[in-house]
Protein backbone atom coordinates (compact mmCIF):
# COMPACT_ATOMS: atom_id res chain seq x y z
CA UNK A 1 0.00 0.00 0.00
CA UNK A 2 1.40 3.14 -1.11
CA UNK A 3 1.44 6.10 1.31
CA UNK A 4 0.05 9.40 0.03
CA UNK A 5 2.12 12.42 1.56
CA UNK A 6 0.44 16.31 1.60
CA UNK A 7 2.60 18.80 1.66
CA UNK A 8 1.65 22.21 3.16
CA UNK A 9 2.81 25.81 1.56
CA UNK A 10 5.02 26.09 4.32
CA UNK A 11 6.79 22.36 3.60
CA UNK A 12 4.90 20.38 6.45
CA UNK A 13 4.34 17.06 5.86
CA UNK A 14 1.15 15.17 6.22
CA UNK A 15 0.84 11.46 6.05
CA UNK A 16 -2.51 10.02 5.60
CA UNK A 17 -3.94 6.61 4.53
CA UNK A 18 -5.87 5.97 1.17
CA UNK A 19 -9.36 5.44 2.36
CA UNK A 20 -8.85 9.22 3.55
CA UNK A 21 -7.80 10.48 0.63
CA UNK A 22 -10.03 9.10 -1.26
CA UNK A 23 -12.44 12.19 -0.21
CA UNK A 24 -10.01 14.53 -1.66
CA UNK A 25 -11.12 13.65 -5.41
CA UNK A 26 -8.27 15.84 -6.86
CA UNK A 27 -5.88 13.80 -4.73
CA UNK A 28 -7.52 10.52 -5.80
CA UNK A 29 -8.02 11.37 -9.18
CA UNK A 30 -3.90 11.87 -9.23
CA UNK A 31 -3.18 8.61 -7.56
CA UNK A 32 -5.26 6.95 -10.09
CA UNK A 33 -3.79 8.75 -13.14
CA UNK A 34 -0.46 7.69 -11.20
CA UNK A 35 -1.32 4.09 -10.48
CA UNK A 36 -2.53 4.12 -14.20
CA UNK A 37 0.44 5.00 -15.94
CA UNK A 38 3.17 3.25 -13.52
CA UNK A 39 1.29 0.51 -11.97
CA UNK A 40 1.55 -0.28 -8.16
CA UNK A 41 3.96 0.78 -6.94
CA UNK A 42 5.55 1.40 -2.62
CA UNK A 43 6.89 5.32 -3.07
CA UNK A 44 5.47 7.58 -1.61
CA UNK A 45 3.69 9.57 -2.97
CA UNK A 46 3.77 13.21 -2.21
CA UNK A 47 1.51 16.11 -3.68
CA UNK A 48 2.98 19.58 -2.62
CA UNK A 49 -0.24 21.78 -1.88
CA UNK A 50 1.16 25.68 -2.74
CA UNK A 51 -2.08 26.90 -2.21
CA UNK A 52 -2.84 25.22 1.38
CA UNK A 53 -1.40 26.59 4.67
CA UNK A 54 -0.38 24.01 7.35
CA UNK A 55 -3.02 24.61 10.20
CA UNK A 56 -5.79 24.38 7.30
CA UNK A 57 -4.39 21.37 5.82
CA UNK A 58 -4.11 19.64 9.12
CA UNK A 59 -8.18 20.99 9.42
CA UNK A 60 -9.15 19.38 6.56
CA UNK A 61 -7.39 15.68 7.27
CA UNK A 62 -9.18 15.69 10.75
CA UNK A 63 -12.34 16.04 8.49
CA UNK A 64 -11.42 13.03 6.45
CA UNK A 65 -10.11 10.76 8.66
CA UNK A 66 -13.01 11.64 10.99
CA UNK A 67 -15.43 11.17 8.26
CA UNK A 68 -13.73 8.13 6.80
CA UNK A 69 -14.06 6.62 10.89
CA UNK A 70 -17.93 7.28 11.03
CA UNK A 71 -17.87 5.85 7.86
CA UNK A 72 -16.90 2.76 8.91
CA UNK A 73 -18.92 2.91 11.66
CA UNK A 74 -22.09 3.29 9.43
CA UNK A 75 -21.80 0.19 7.70
CA UNK A 76 -20.53 -1.59 10.31
CA UNK A 77 -23.89 -0.61 12.99
CA UNK A 78 -27.39 -1.98 12.56
CA UNK A 79 -29.99 0.10 11.11
CA UNK A 80 -31.18 0.77 14.98
CA UNK A 81 -28.22 2.53 15.76
CA UNK A 82 -28.32 4.91 12.89
CA UNK A 83 -30.39 7.55 13.72
CA UNK A 84 -27.97 8.02 17.04
CA UNK A 85 -25.05 7.90 14.75
CA UNK A 86 -26.37 10.28 12.32
CA UNK A 87 -26.62 12.32 15.94
CA UNK A 88 -23.17 12.20 16.79
CA UNK A 89 -21.74 13.04 13.04
CA UNK A 90 -23.94 16.55 12.86
CA UNK A 91 -22.77 16.86 17.05
CA UNK A 92 -19.19 16.33 15.72
CA UNK A 93 -19.50 18.58 12.60
CA UNK A 94 -20.99 21.24 14.58
CA UNK A 95 -17.88 21.37 16.90
CA UNK A 96 -15.88 21.29 13.73
CA UNK A 97 -17.20 24.23 12.21
CA UNK A 98 -16.59 26.41 15.31
CA UNK A 99 -13.89 28.50 13.46
CA UNK A 100 -13.59 32.31 13.13
CA UNK A 101 -14.35 33.18 9.47
CA UNK A 102 -10.61 33.90 8.34
CA UNK A 103 -10.44 30.01 9.02
CA UNK A 104 -13.70 29.38 7.31
CA UNK A 105 -12.56 31.02 4.01
CA UNK A 106 -9.33 29.11 4.09
CA UNK A 107 -10.72 26.08 5.06
CA UNK A 108 -13.33 26.64 2.10
CA UNK A 109 -10.86 27.32 -0.61
CA UNK A 110 -8.75 24.47 0.98
CA UNK A 111 -12.19 22.20 0.53
CA UNK A 112 -12.71 23.79 -2.96
CA UNK A 113 -9.20 23.37 -4.16
CA UNK A 114 -8.74 19.67 -2.88
CA UNK A 115 -12.11 18.55 -3.91
CA UNK A 116 -13.71 17.33 -0.96
CA UNK A 117 -17.36 17.63 -1.94
CA UNK A 118 -18.65 16.89 2.07
CA UNK A 119 -16.37 19.54 3.48
CA UNK A 120 -17.58 21.76 1.09
CA UNK A 121 -21.11 21.52 1.46
CA UNK A 122 -20.12 21.79 5.29
CA UNK A 123 -18.29 25.14 4.38
CA UNK A 124 -20.91 26.51 2.40
CA UNK A 125 -23.68 25.45 4.73
CA UNK A 126 -21.76 27.22 7.75
CA UNK A 127 -21.33 30.58 5.83
CA UNK A 128 -24.94 30.58 4.55
CA UNK A 129 -26.18 30.40 8.55
CA UNK A 130 -23.40 33.24 9.30
CA UNK A 131 -25.36 35.42 6.37
CA UNK A 132 -28.96 34.22 7.33
CA UNK A 133 -31.23 37.17 9.92
CA UNK A 134 -28.38 39.65 9.13
CA UNK A 135 -28.81 42.87 8.21
CA UNK A 136 -26.71 44.51 5.29
CA UNK A 137 -24.13 46.41 7.99
CA UNK A 138 -24.40 42.72 10.16
CA UNK A 139 -23.36 40.96 7.23
CA UNK A 140 -20.46 43.43 6.01
CA UNK A 141 -19.04 43.56 9.53
CA UNK A 142 -19.28 39.23 9.72
CA UNK A 143 -17.30 39.38 6.51
CA UNK A 144 -15.34 42.17 6.64
CA UNK A 145 -16.70 43.71 3.71
CA UNK A 146 -16.20 47.47 2.92
CA UNK A 147 -19.35 49.18 1.83
CA UNK A 148 -18.95 49.47 -1.72
CA UNK A 149 -22.73 50.28 -2.60
CA UNK A 150 -23.67 54.34 -2.03
CA UNK A 151 -26.59 54.76 0.26
CA UNK A 152 -28.91 55.51 -3.08
CA UNK A 153 -27.63 52.54 -4.54
CA UNK A 154 -28.94 50.13 -1.00
CA UNK A 155 -31.84 52.14 -1.13
CA UNK A 156 -32.66 51.15 -4.76
CA UNK A 157 -31.80 47.51 -4.42
CA UNK A 158 -34.02 47.29 -1.39
CA UNK A 159 -36.95 48.80 -3.10
CA UNK A 160 -36.26 46.43 -6.00
CA UNK A 161 -36.80 43.42 -3.53
CA UNK A 162 -39.42 44.60 -1.24
CA UNK A 163 -41.32 41.21 -2.16
CA UNK A 164 -38.69 39.42 -0.66
CA UNK A 165 -37.83 41.97 2.41
CA UNK A 166 -41.62 41.82 3.90
CA UNK B 1 -8.57 37.57 2.80
CA UNK B 2 -11.92 38.18 2.56
CA UNK B 3 -15.55 37.16 1.26
CA UNK B 4 -15.15 39.09 -2.11
CA UNK B 5 -11.88 37.17 -2.79
CA UNK B 6 -13.92 33.27 -2.90
CA UNK B 7 -14.24 32.56 -6.23
CA UNK B 8 -17.44 32.67 -7.42
CA UNK B 9 -19.24 29.17 -7.65
CA UNK B 10 -18.46 28.54 -3.92
CA UNK B 11 -20.59 31.85 -3.31
CA UNK B 12 -23.15 30.79 -5.37
CA UNK B 13 -23.25 27.74 -3.40
CA UNK B 14 -23.97 29.67 -0.61
CA UNK B 15 -26.37 32.25 -1.90
CA UNK B 16 -28.65 29.05 -3.13
CA UNK B 17 -28.86 28.02 0.55
CA UNK B 18 -30.53 31.35 1.80
CA UNK B 19 -34.09 32.12 2.13
CA UNK B 20 -35.38 35.26 -0.34
CA UNK B 21 -35.18 37.65 2.32
CA UNK B 22 -31.31 36.84 3.58
CA UNK B 23 -30.68 36.51 -0.76
CA UNK B 24 -31.96 40.58 -0.61
CA UNK B 25 -30.14 41.38 2.49
CA UNK B 26 -26.98 40.22 1.26
CA UNK B 27 -27.41 41.83 -2.22
CA UNK B 28 -27.33 45.17 -0.20
CA UNK B 29 -23.64 44.80 1.37
CA UNK B 30 -21.70 45.13 -1.45
CA UNK B 31 -21.26 45.60 -5.30
CA UNK B 32 -19.97 41.55 -5.45
CA UNK B 33 -22.84 40.20 -3.35
CA UNK B 34 -25.19 42.31 -5.82
CA UNK B 35 -23.67 41.17 -9.25
CA UNK B 36 -24.11 37.24 -7.52
CA UNK B 37 -27.41 37.42 -6.39
CA UNK B 38 -28.82 38.84 -9.70
CA UNK B 39 -27.27 36.24 -11.98
CA UNK B 40 -29.59 34.52 -13.89
CA UNK B 41 -28.48 30.98 -13.46
CA UNK B 42 -29.57 31.45 -9.82
CA UNK B 43 -32.64 32.37 -10.13
CA UNK B 44 -33.39 29.29 -12.68
CA UNK B 45 -31.86 26.99 -9.85
CA UNK B 46 -34.64 28.46 -7.42
CA UNK B 47 -37.35 28.38 -10.33
CA UNK B 48 -36.71 24.58 -11.01
CA UNK B 49 -36.11 23.87 -6.83
CA UNK B 50 -39.59 25.08 -6.45
CA UNK B 51 -41.08 23.27 -9.27
CA UNK B 52 -39.35 20.07 -8.18
CA UNK B 53 -40.24 20.14 -4.55
CA UNK B 54 -43.70 21.77 -4.05
CA UNK B 55 -46.32 19.41 -4.97
CA UNK B 56 -48.16 22.22 -6.01
CA UNK B 57 -46.54 22.00 -9.33
CA UNK B 58 -47.01 18.54 -10.02
CA UNK B 59 -48.56 19.10 -13.15
CA UNK B 60 -45.22 20.69 -14.33
CA UNK B 61 -42.40 18.92 -12.27
CA UNK B 62 -41.48 16.97 -15.27
CA UNK B 63 -40.78 20.15 -17.36
CA UNK B 64 -37.20 21.53 -17.85
CA UNK B 65 -36.79 25.48 -16.89
CA UNK B 66 -35.85 26.67 -20.54
CA UNK B 67 -39.70 25.01 -21.38
CA UNK B 68 -40.97 26.81 -18.64
CA UNK B 69 -40.25 29.90 -19.32
CA UNK B 70 -41.19 29.76 -23.35
CA UNK B 71 -44.34 28.51 -22.05
CA UNK B 72 -44.75 31.48 -19.83
CA UNK B 73 -44.16 33.85 -22.83
CA UNK B 74 -39.80 34.25 -22.11
CA UNK B 75 -39.66 36.86 -19.05
CA UNK B 76 -35.80 36.02 -16.99
CA UNK B 77 -36.49 33.54 -13.53
CA UNK B 78 -36.45 36.05 -11.34
CA UNK B 79 -39.50 37.19 -12.32
CA UNK B 80 -41.05 33.60 -12.44
CA UNK B 81 -39.68 32.50 -9.24
CA UNK B 82 -41.03 35.90 -8.02
CA UNK B 83 -44.37 34.95 -9.69
CA UNK B 84 -44.54 31.83 -7.93
CA UNK B 85 -43.72 33.12 -4.58
CA UNK B 86 -45.75 36.13 -4.55
CA UNK B 87 -49.02 34.00 -5.84
CA UNK B 88 -48.46 31.62 -3.37
CA UNK B 89 -46.04 29.25 -5.53
CA UNK B 90 -48.72 29.21 -8.41
CA UNK B 91 -51.50 31.11 -9.87
CA UNK B 92 -53.91 28.12 -9.76
CA UNK B 93 -56.29 28.88 -6.91
CA UNK B 94 -59.44 30.51 -5.93
CA UNK B 95 -58.96 34.90 -6.84
CA UNK B 96 -61.60 37.28 -5.83
CA UNK B 97 -61.39 39.98 -8.15
CA UNK B 98 -61.29 43.73 -7.04
CA UNK B 99 -64.03 46.13 -7.91
CA UNK B 100 -62.56 48.39 -10.24
CA UNK B 101 -62.49 52.11 -8.32
CA UNK B 102 -63.98 54.40 -10.11
CA UNK B 103 -66.34 52.43 -12.95
CA UNK B 104 -69.51 50.53 -12.67
CA UNK B 105 -68.87 46.95 -14.02
CA UNK B 106 -71.27 43.79 -14.30
CA UNK B 107 -69.05 41.35 -12.75
CA UNK B 108 -68.12 43.40 -9.98
CA UNK B 109 -66.21 41.52 -7.47
CA UNK B 110 -66.64 38.20 -8.50
CA UNK B 111 -64.45 35.50 -7.61
CA UNK B 112 -62.78 33.42 -10.41
CA UNK B 113 -61.04 29.85 -10.25
CA UNK B 114 -57.32 30.50 -12.19
CA UNK B 115 -55.94 27.11 -13.12
CA UNK B 116 -53.44 26.01 -15.92
CA UNK B 117 -54.43 24.03 -19.21
CA UNK B 118 -52.04 22.76 -21.42
CA UNK B 119 -50.10 25.06 -23.61
CA UNK B 120 -48.64 27.01 -20.41
CA UNK B 121 -52.14 28.88 -20.28
CA UNK B 122 -54.01 29.85 -16.94
CA UNK B 123 -57.49 29.89 -17.55
CA UNK B 124 -59.16 32.07 -15.34
CA UNK B 125 -63.17 30.90 -14.65
CA UNK B 126 -65.38 33.29 -13.35
CA UNK B 127 -68.05 31.22 -10.85
CA UNK B 128 -69.55 33.89 -8.37
CA UNK B 129 -72.71 33.81 -10.75
CA UNK B 130 -72.48 29.69 -10.71
CA UNK B 131 -71.61 30.08 -14.67
CA UNK B 132 -68.86 27.10 -15.09
CA UNK B 133 -67.64 29.31 -18.44
CA UNK B 134 -63.80 30.09 -19.16
CA UNK B 135 -63.99 33.94 -18.61
CA UNK B 136 -60.66 34.83 -19.66
CA UNK B 137 -56.79 33.69 -20.25
CA UNK B 138 -53.84 35.06 -18.62
CA UNK B 139 -50.22 34.44 -19.83
CA UNK B 140 -46.80 36.01 -17.65
CA UNK B 141 -45.34 39.31 -19.04
CA UNK B 142 -42.24 41.01 -17.53
CA UNK B 143 -43.87 44.90 -17.62
CA UNK B 144 -42.54 46.36 -13.82
CA UNK B 145 -39.65 45.81 -11.99
CA UNK B 146 -41.31 45.50 -8.69
CA UNK B 147 -44.01 42.96 -9.44
CA UNK B 148 -44.72 40.27 -12.45
CA UNK B 149 -47.94 41.39 -14.14
CA UNK B 150 -50.18 39.09 -15.58
CA UNK B 151 -51.36 40.26 -19.19
CA UNK B 152 -54.93 39.29 -19.73
CA UNK B 153 -56.46 38.14 -22.54
CA UNK B 154 -60.48 38.47 -22.31
CA UNK B 155 -62.41 36.35 -24.09
CA UNK B 156 -65.86 38.63 -24.97
CA UNK B 157 -67.97 35.62 -25.20
CA UNK B 158 -69.68 36.01 -28.83
CA UNK B 159 -67.80 32.50 -29.94
CA UNK B 160 -66.10 34.68 -32.43
CA UNK B 161 -62.58 33.10 -31.47
CA UNK B 162 -60.45 35.86 -33.36
CA UNK B 163 -61.25 38.47 -31.08
CA UNK B 164 -59.24 38.43 -28.25
CA UNK B 165 -58.83 41.87 -26.40
CA UNK B 166 -55.76 42.17 -24.39
CA UNK B 167 -56.16 44.35 -21.13
CA UNK B 168 -53.39 44.60 -17.23
CA UNK B 169 -54.04 42.90 -14.91
CA UNK B 170 -51.88 44.15 -11.95
CA UNK B 171 -51.33 41.65 -9.22
CA UNK B 172 -51.27 44.58 -6.57
CA UNK B 173 -53.91 45.60 -4.35
CA UNK B 174 -54.92 48.75 -6.48
CA UNK B 175 -54.37 52.38 -5.64
CA UNK B 176 -55.60 55.01 -7.56
CA UNK B 177 -52.12 55.73 -8.97
CA UNK B 178 -51.80 52.06 -10.17
CA UNK B 179 -55.25 51.80 -12.14
CA UNK B 180 -54.03 50.97 -15.75
CA UNK B 181 -55.70 53.39 -18.05
CA UNK B 182 -58.60 52.07 -20.49
CA UNK B 183 -62.17 51.74 -20.76
CA UNK B 184 -64.40 49.23 -18.93
CA UNK B 185 -66.68 47.55 -20.33
CA UNK B 186 -69.24 44.75 -19.34
CA UNK B 187 -67.89 41.35 -19.21
CA UNK B 188 -70.17 38.52 -20.89
CA UNK B 189 -70.05 35.17 -19.71
CA UNK B 190 -69.87 32.66 -21.72
CA UNK B 191 -72.23 29.47 -21.66
CA UNK B 192 -70.20 26.25 -21.46
CA UNK B 193 -67.56 27.04 -24.02
CA UNK B 194 -65.83 23.83 -24.33
CA UNK B 195 -62.03 23.91 -23.84
CA UNK B 196 -61.29 22.31 -26.85
CA UNK B 197 -62.50 25.99 -28.49
CA UNK B 198 -59.92 28.02 -26.36
CA UNK B 199 -56.51 28.62 -28.57
CA UNK B 200 -53.62 29.24 -26.35
CA UNK B 201 -52.98 33.24 -26.45
CA UNK B 202 -49.84 34.06 -27.92
CA UNK B 203 -48.32 37.58 -27.31
CA UNK B 204 -47.94 39.48 -30.28
CA UNK B 205 -46.51 42.90 -31.22
CA UNK B 206 -49.85 44.18 -32.06
CA UNK B 207 -50.80 44.15 -28.43
CA UNK B 208 -48.47 46.71 -27.27
CA UNK B 209 -50.53 48.75 -29.96
CA UNK B 210 -53.83 47.00 -28.50
CA UNK B 211 -52.61 48.21 -24.76
CA UNK B 212 -52.03 51.77 -26.10
CA UNK B 213 -55.70 52.33 -27.96
CA UNK B 214 -57.86 50.76 -26.08
CA UNK B 215 -61.09 50.35 -27.36
CA UNK B 216 -64.76 49.99 -25.86
CA UNK B 217 -65.39 46.20 -24.71
CA UNK B 218 -61.85 46.04 -23.35
CA UNK B 219 -62.24 44.80 -19.26
CA UNK B 220 -60.21 45.74 -16.68
CA UNK B 221 -59.46 43.17 -13.77
CA UNK B 222 -57.41 43.91 -10.73
CA UNK B 223 -57.14 41.08 -8.37
CA UNK B 224 -56.41 40.22 -4.80
CA UNK B 225 -56.33 37.14 -2.76
CA UNK B 226 -58.91 38.30 0.20
CA UNK B 227 -61.86 36.09 0.12
CA UNK B 228 -63.16 37.58 3.68
CA UNK B 229 -66.60 35.38 3.83
CA UNK B 230 -65.02 32.63 3.74
CA UNK B 231 -62.44 30.98 6.58
CA UNK B 232 -59.27 29.33 5.67
CA UNK B 233 -58.27 26.65 7.86
CA UNK B 234 -54.34 27.18 7.93
CA UNK B 235 -54.48 24.29 10.28
CA UNK B 236 -57.06 22.02 11.58
CA UNK B 237 -57.24 22.61 15.38
CA UNK B 238 -56.32 19.01 17.10
CA UNK B 239 -58.88 17.17 18.46
CA UNK B 240 -59.54 17.69 22.35
CA UNK B 241 -56.96 16.27 24.11
CA UNK B 242 -59.08 13.97 26.31
CA UNK B 243 -56.66 10.73 27.36
CA UNK B 244 -58.32 7.27 27.17
CA UNK B 245 -62.58 9.11 25.83
CA UNK B 246 -63.40 8.64 22.06
CA UNK B 247 -64.22 12.54 20.81
CA UNK B 248 -67.31 12.91 20.39
CA UNK B 249 -68.94 12.51 16.82
CA UNK B 250 -69.86 16.26 17.22
CA UNK B 251 -66.50 17.84 18.25
CA UNK B 252 -64.51 15.62 15.11
CA UNK B 253 -66.82 17.66 12.85
CA UNK B 254 -67.13 20.86 13.93
CA UNK B 255 -63.52 21.66 14.23
CA UNK B 256 -63.03 20.50 10.11
CA UNK B 257 -65.09 23.43 8.88
CA UNK B 258 -63.69 25.86 5.83
CA UNK B 259 -61.88 26.09 2.64
CA UNK B 260 -61.10 22.33 1.33
CA UNK B 261 -59.19 21.33 -2.23
CA UNK B 262 -59.98 17.90 -3.78
CA UNK B 263 -59.81 16.58 -7.10
CA UNK B 264 -62.90 15.51 -9.08
CA UNK B 265 -61.15 12.53 -11.32
CA UNK B 266 -61.46 14.10 -14.63
CA UNK B 267 -62.65 17.20 -13.39
CA UNK B 268 -59.37 18.13 -12.02
CA UNK B 269 -59.19 20.35 -8.98
CA UNK B 270 -62.43 21.97 -7.62
CA UNK B 271 -62.42 23.78 -4.13
CA UNK B 272 -65.59 23.38 -1.75
CA UNK B 273 -66.65 25.54 1.31
CA UNK B 274 -67.39 22.75 4.08
CA UNK B 275 -69.77 23.97 7.42
CA UNK B 276 -71.22 22.17 9.85
CA UNK B 277 -74.74 23.44 11.78
CA UNK B 278 -78.48 23.17 11.42
CA UNK B 279 -79.14 23.78 8.19
CA UNK B 280 -81.70 24.55 5.78
CA UNK B 281 -81.33 22.09 3.43
CA UNK B 282 -83.54 20.38 0.71
CA UNK B 283 -82.91 17.20 1.80
CA UNK B 284 -84.92 17.55 4.49
CA UNK B 285 -86.50 13.90 3.43
CA UNK B 286 -84.12 12.06 3.05
CA UNK B 287 -81.52 12.78 5.65
CA UNK B 288 -82.47 12.31 9.51
CA UNK B 289 -82.66 15.87 11.49
CA UNK B 290 -80.05 17.53 13.40
CA UNK B 291 -77.12 19.23 12.30
CA UNK B 292 -75.34 18.57 8.92
CA UNK B 293 -72.11 18.30 7.48
CA UNK B 294 -72.38 19.87 4.26
CA UNK B 295 -69.73 20.74 1.03
CA UNK B 296 -70.62 23.90 -0.93
CA UNK B 297 -69.01 23.87 -4.26
CA UNK B 298 -66.82 26.92 -4.91
CA UNK B 299 -65.50 25.69 -8.54
CA UNK B 300 -67.73 23.97 -10.30
CA UNK B 301 -67.41 21.17 -13.01
CA UNK B 302 -69.63 20.62 -16.03
CA UNK B 303 -71.70 17.73 -14.11
CA UNK B 304 -71.67 19.62 -11.05
CA UNK B 305 -71.79 23.56 -11.14
CA UNK B 306 -70.41 25.72 -8.45
CA UNK B 307 -72.85 26.57 -6.08
CA UNK B 308 -74.13 23.07 -5.24
CA UNK B 309 -74.04 20.78 -2.85
CA UNK B 310 -71.92 18.13 -3.86
CA UNK B 311 -72.38 16.23 -0.21
CA UNK B 312 -74.53 16.49 2.82
CA UNK B 313 -73.97 14.14 5.98
CA UNK B 314 -76.02 13.61 9.18
CA UNK B 315 -74.36 14.18 12.23
CA UNK B 316 -76.10 11.45 14.04
CA UNK B 317 -75.79 8.58 11.37
CA UNK B 318 -72.20 7.61 12.49
CA UNK B 319 -69.66 4.87 13.40
CA UNK B 320 -67.51 6.07 15.44
CA UNK B 321 -63.99 3.57 15.39
CA UNK B 322 -61.75 1.99 13.02
CA UNK B 323 -62.58 0.68 9.81
CA UNK B 324 -62.11 -2.10 8.13
CA UNK B 325 -63.57 -1.29 4.78
CA UNK B 326 -65.91 -4.17 5.04
CA UNK B 327 -69.81 -3.29 4.41
CA UNK B 328 -73.16 -4.61 4.49
CA UNK B 329 -74.54 -4.54 1.52
CA UNK B 330 -76.81 -6.92 -1.17
CA UNK B 331 -74.93 -8.97 -2.88
CA UNK B 332 -77.99 -10.51 -4.21
CA UNK B 333 -81.94 -9.65 -4.49
CA UNK B 334 -82.78 -10.30 -0.51
CA UNK B 335 -79.18 -11.53 0.31
CA UNK B 336 -76.78 -9.71 2.43
CA UNK B 337 -73.48 -9.97 2.99
CA UNK B 338 -70.13 -8.25 4.16
CA UNK B 339 -67.93 -7.46 1.69
CA UNK B 340 -64.85 -5.44 0.81
CA UNK B 341 -64.62 -3.20 -2.70
CA UNK B 342 -61.46 -1.63 -3.97
CA UNK B 343 -60.99 2.00 -2.81
CA UNK B 344 -59.88 3.58 -6.02
CA UNK B 345 -58.34 7.48 -5.80
CA UNK B 346 -58.73 9.72 -9.07
CA UNK B 347 -55.44 12.24 -9.10
CA UNK B 348 -54.76 14.82 -11.29
CA UNK B 349 -55.11 14.05 -14.91
CA UNK B 350 -55.82 10.05 -15.61
CA UNK B 351 -53.79 8.80 -12.63
CA UNK B 352 -55.92 6.57 -9.84
CA UNK B 353 -54.22 4.27 -7.19
CA UNK B 354 -56.19 1.93 -4.63
CA UNK B 355 -56.07 3.37 -1.00
CA UNK B 356 -56.21 0.54 1.68
CA UNK B 357 -58.51 2.14 4.33
CA UNK B 358 -58.14 -0.30 7.17
CA UNK B 359 -54.82 1.14 7.58
CA UNK B 360 -55.87 4.81 8.37
CA UNK B 361 -56.27 6.15 11.12
CA UNK B 362 -60.17 6.38 10.82
CA UNK B 363 -61.58 7.81 13.82
CA UNK B 364 -65.78 8.22 12.48
CA UNK B 365 -67.95 8.03 9.53
CA UNK B 366 -71.11 9.61 9.12
CA UNK B 367 -73.41 8.52 6.71
CA UNK B 368 -75.08 10.95 4.21
CA UNK B 369 -75.81 11.90 0.32
CA UNK B 370 -73.69 12.82 -2.34
CA UNK B 371 -75.30 15.02 -5.35
CA UNK B 372 -74.07 13.78 -9.02
CA UNK B 373 -75.39 14.74 -12.51
CA UNK B 374 -74.87 12.65 -15.34
CA UNK B 375 -75.72 15.22 -17.99
CA UNK B 376 -73.43 18.23 -18.86
CA UNK B 377 -76.26 19.16 -20.78
CA UNK B 378 -79.30 19.35 -18.29
CA UNK B 379 -79.21 19.88 -14.54
CA UNK B 380 -81.54 16.69 -13.61
CA UNK B 381 -78.75 15.74 -10.35
CA UNK B 382 -79.47 12.71 -7.94
CA UNK B 383 -78.66 12.06 -4.55
CA UNK B 384 -76.58 8.86 -3.67
CA UNK B 385 -75.36 7.38 -0.94
CA UNK B 386 -71.38 8.39 0.62
CA UNK B 387 -70.31 8.57 3.79
CA UNK B 388 -67.84 11.15 5.19
CA UNK B 389 -64.45 9.49 6.92
CA UNK B 390 -62.86 11.46 10.04
CA UNK B 391 -59.20 10.82 10.82
CA UNK B 392 -57.09 11.18 13.98
CA UNK B 393 -54.58 12.26 11.71
CA UNK B 394 -54.70 16.16 10.08
CA UNK B 395 -53.57 14.53 6.83
CA UNK B 396 -55.65 14.04 4.85
CA UNK B 397 -58.04 15.95 6.85
CA UNK B 398 -61.12 14.00 5.62
CA UNK B 399 -62.51 11.56 2.81
CA UNK B 400 -65.47 11.31 0.93
CA UNK B 401 -66.63 7.51 0.00
CA UNK B 402 -69.32 6.91 -2.69
CA UNK B 403 -71.25 4.16 -2.39
CA UNK B 404 -70.64 3.16 -6.30
CA UNK B 405 -73.27 0.92 -6.56
CA UNK B 406 -73.36 -1.84 -8.66
CA UNK B 407 -69.59 -1.15 -9.48
CA UNK B 408 -66.47 -3.11 -8.12
CA UNK B 409 -64.92 -0.90 -6.72
CA UNK B 410 -66.04 2.50 -4.48
CA UNK B 411 -64.22 5.74 -5.13
CA UNK B 412 -63.04 7.72 -2.66
CA UNK B 413 -61.97 11.51 -2.12
CA UNK B 414 -59.52 12.87 0.20
CA UNK B 415 -59.94 16.87 1.25
CA UNK B 416 -56.65 19.57 1.55
CA UNK B 417 -57.50 22.38 3.90
CA UNK B 418 -56.43 25.35 1.67
CA UNK B 419 -53.03 26.79 3.20
CA UNK B 420 -54.14 29.87 2.54
CA UNK B 421 -50.70 31.09 5.06
CA UNK B 422 -48.51 29.99 1.86
CA UNK B 423 -50.00 32.95 -0.13
CA UNK B 424 -49.11 37.12 1.50
CA UNK B 425 -51.51 39.07 1.56
CA UNK B 426 -50.46 41.37 -1.75
CA UNK B 427 -53.28 43.88 -0.16
CA UNK B 428 -50.71 44.66 3.04
CA UNK B 429 -47.67 44.60 0.93
CA UNK B 430 -46.37 48.72 1.55
CA UNK B 431 -47.06 51.08 -1.63
CA UNK B 432 -43.88 51.25 -3.95
CA UNK B 433 -42.55 54.91 -2.44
Amino acid sequence: MRNIVLRANDGADHVISVAAASLCKTVASLLQDLEASKGEDTDPLIVPLPNVCNCTLQKVLGFCEQQRAFDELCTASPAAQQADLTRQIQAWQMEYMQVSTDELYHLVMAAHYLNVPRLLDLCTDAMAERIRGKSPAQVRECFGLKPSLSPEEEEEIRRSNLWALN
Amino acid sequence: MALHELPSDILRRVVLLLCDMDMAQLSMSCRRARKLVAEEPLWEQKVSEIVRNDPAFQAISEETTESLRAWLGGPSFKVIYKLFVSLGLWPEGIWREQPSLNHKQRCKGSMHKISCIPGGVFLAETFANQRHAPSFQLTLQEREERWPVLRLAAYNGELSPAYWQTVNVALVEPGPQSMPQGTPARMKGSAAVPLSRWRPYKPSRNDADRLEHQGPGSVILLFCCHMPPLPFPNAVAPLPAAPGLQPSADAILGRLQGMYSTYYGPHGMEFLHITYGDMDLPLANLLPHGKCFAGLKVTGDPNVPAGKLSFCVSADNVKLGSYSGFEHEEVAPGEYANVYRDIVRFGPGDNFELVAIEERPVIARYYGLGQINASTQLWAPKWVEVQVIAYSDVKPTFSLLWADPGRHWRHIMDFTAMQLSRRPALCDMPQQA
